[in-house]
């Protein structure tokens, strides 16, 4: 295993898809959301939530992959997955990851 | 280029591209050609497929109730898992384990189910309908004796 924990592919694979899933929540939650309340917009809502959802299905897939192959502690990944049901939450991750955490 | 036209083409895309990181998966020479096909490909396609089967659902006012859509999805999500774990490169001898290999062909076979059920169709229901209907009223009390 290396020393630097984004260095190998999978990691490297899971941050690109951390990096979409966290912009994915910023636009649900600071574009598509307003449109919905203060615009009486609620289609927005549907597209980039269900994107949204996609993108959670393949964060988890690329989590538990990551974390067998590079053998991430239990307590990195829970780290993880809690970091992805937060706006930034995922972003923050990925910079204590690069931290060495 | 009309919104379902663009669905309709970004599925094929994704059918593609999920099948592309599938025989990738399986023929590939090397571990790490077998890793980067799915984590490419496979991962793409599949989300194109979500993404895309959920717009033409909504389009087409079919409830992701129905029992195709449902089975195709729980299908679609277990056949990425199997397609993953095949190919991760914990070890040399784990990548060529049967069990693998195995499990990389029956992602295979979720696959060529799922698009069975994408043509057959069976349980298909509409949005307006996916609640329970309610239950008849019984016509009278029955009379005491």
């Amino acid at each position: 295993m290396s020393a630097d924990p984004t260095r190998t592919p999978t990691a490297q694979w899971f941050l690109f898809i951390a990096r979409l899933e966290g912009i994915s929540v910023l636009l649900l939650f600071f574009v598509a959301m307003p449109l919905k309340r203060l615009a009486g917009m609620p289609e927005p809502v549907a597209w980039v939530g269900w994107s949204h959802g996609v993108l959670v299905f393949l964060y988890l897939l690329a989590l538990g992959s990551v974390s067998r192959v590079d053998a991430w502690s239990w307590g990195r990944t829970l780290l993880a997955f809690v970091a992805s049901l937060f706006p930034f939450g995922t972003f923050w991750f990925e910079r204590r990851l690069r931290k060495g955490a | 280029m009309s919104v379902y036209l663009l669905l309709r083409t970004l599925k094929w895309l994704g059918m593609l591209a999920y099948g592309a990181g599938l025989l990738g998966a399986l023929s590939n020479e090397t571990p790490a050609g077998r890793s980067r096909a799915v984590q490419l490909w496979a991962s793409l396609g599949f989300a194109l497929l979500w993404f895309s089967g959920w717009g033409l659902a909504r389009l087409s006012g079919l409830s992701l109730g129905s029992a195709y859509l449902s089975a195709s999805m729980a299908l679609s999500l277990l056949s990425m898992q199997l397609l993953l774990w095949s190919t991760e490169r914990r070890s040399p001898e784990l990548a060529r384990a049967p069990g693998r290999v195995w499990a990389g062909r029956l992602a295979a076979l979720l696959s060529v189910a799922i698009v069975v059920l994408m043509v057959t169709r069976p349980g298909a229901r509409p949005i307006s309908t996916a609640a329970p209907a309610a239950r008849p009223v019984p016509d009278a009390a029955p009379s005491q004796p």
